[in-house]
């Protein structure tokens, strides 16, 4: 119960603070930082699959009915949450055996942001093709999918050392 | 079956993910016109290129079908090209009638017998012709046989519906004739060379005869009426013992396309044919 009550107000956060305040803040454009993509790295290793793409799937789709974008973002998301595992490992590999959370605490610092900047600029991407349905402007996809990546990585990774540093300092008290 | 909903338990994941798939693609097409005309558009050339590949695949499969109808359809047009080119003859032998070789005072001494050639031959060392006509309808042996442009051959056998004609093309062929212009008479044979060349022997060395010289028949025979075109002169050679000359002949029948000929019923000169019997 407690779980879905803290799903259900992440995703909440994520797309408010997405649509009232993070949709404005690009540079022509370019750098929209998406974070909502929070909930992709929202994961311990044992989580279920299933669950996970549905709750995946529901984030997917109050955003698309908020950005007018229906069914990209549930199909992007959906997808990623699929394969996001297996890309996980990849990373982590047999540092951390069965049982690891994504974030800097338990990865370090190099594999998380190694982890943030593929599964963002795959999210991304997925999202921008969907959006365009053509590769007649590629190059420009690419560099708003880049440029989207670091800024939604940017505010991940500080929303990431806020959590662990109030997490610290709550361990203090 | 429990193998089946074990094996479904187990690759539940995969189901839940193409089932999310599936609806977020549908609600992606439903509300996203541009993007689902770009998706239609795409899908469309793909399945037209695997139509064609079908197509093309079953085109090749139908080609036995399609050869056996060309085939049907080739022969029908053989058969009307066939029928035209007859109708083409008929008219064109009905605007060049035989009777503008034969002047009006030969047509007083002969009748003609329309026949059509049935069968042909050009190479061999006596050519016979035979004809669609025989006995019944007049013919008989002996008979002169000419086409719109001159001499063919003479009758050498009749049955009651067909005869064979010994054409000029033949070693046994020998036909009395004459330089139009000069009236030096020689005699006509054919040495095997070509269908289109014979020769004219026994032409006095002095007689004056130059190239493109018509030769036609001298009338000496029973066979043929006086001036029957023959061919026209091709060379002019040396005969035997430098008394005579020889002239080779370019025929003006073409016998590689006979087709319609006329044999003449010449009203028989009985009182000349006895005394040259008598002679003999």
């Amino acid at each position: 119960m407690m779980e879905i009550l803290r799903r259900t107000s992440l995703i909440i956060v994520c797309v408010l603070s997405q649509i009232v305040f993070f949709d404005h803040f690009h540079v022509m454009g370019y750098g929209v930082p998406l974070v909502y993509a929070l909930f992709l790295f929202d994961y311990r290793s044992g989580d279920n699959v299933i669950c996970s793409m549905l709750w995946g799937a529901l984030l997917g789709v109050v955003v698309d009915i908020f950005h007018g974008t229906i069914g990209m973002n549930m199909m992007s998301m959906v997808l990623v949450v699929f394969f996001r595992r297996p890309l996980f490992d990849l990373f982590v590999g047999n540092k951390k055996g069965n049982g690891y959370t994504v974030d800097i605490a338990s990865l370090g610092m190099k594999t998380y942001l190694q982890i943030v900047l593929i599964t963002t600029f795959v999210y991304y991407i997925c999202v921008l093709i969907l959006e365009d349905m053509t590769l007649k402007y590629f190059a420009q996809l690419v560099w708003k999918a880049i440029a989207g990546t670091f800024s939604t990585t940017a505010f991940i990774l500080f929303y990431n050392i806020l959590k662990n540093h109030h997490r610290g300092h709550t361990r203090r008290i | 079956m429990n193998n089946l909903i074990r094996f479904l338990a187990k690759k539940m994941h995969w189901l839940v993910f193409f089932m999310l798939e599936i609806m977020g693609l549908f609600l992606y097409l439903q509300f996203n016109r541009q993007q689902g005309v770009v998706i239609f558009s795409s899908v469309n050339t793909v399945v037209g290129s695997f139509y064609q590949v079908v197509s093309s695949l079953g085109n090749y499969f139908n080609l036995k079908e399609e050869n056996s109808l060309l085939h049907d359809k080739n022969v029908a047009l053989n058969f009307q090209i066939a029928k035209l080119r007859e109708q083409l003859q008929d008219i064109q032998s009905a605007a060049n009638p035989v009777e503008d070789v034969l002047d009006t005072t030969v047509m007083s001494h002969c009748s003609l017998i329309k026949a059509r050639v049935i069968n042909n031959s050009l190479f061999r060392k006596d050519n016979f012709i035979t004809l669609d006509k025989g006995e019944a309808d007049g013919v008989s042996k002996e008979m002169g046989v000419i086409d719109s442009n001159g001499v063919v051959g003479v009758v050498y056998m009749t049955s009651e519906h067909y005869s064979l004609v010994l054409s000029l093309l033949s070693s046994r062929s020998s036909i009395n004739c004459k330089v139009a212009m000069t009236e030096f008479f020689g005699i006509l044979k054919w040495e095997r060379e070509s269908f289109q060349y014979a020769s004219v022997y026994d032409l006095p060395q002095h007689s004056m005869v130059e190239k493109g010289d018509k030769i036609v028949t001298n009338g000496f025979s029973i066979v043929f009426p006086v001036g029957m075109p023959i061919g026209e002169v091709e060379s002019i050679l040396e005969g035997d013992a430098g008394q005579s000359c020889k002239l080779k002949i370019k025929l003006a029948v073409d016998f590689s396309n006979l087709r319609d000929v006329y044999v003449l019923n010449m009203k028989s000169d009985n009182e000349k044919q006895d005394l040259e019997s008598l002679a003999k």
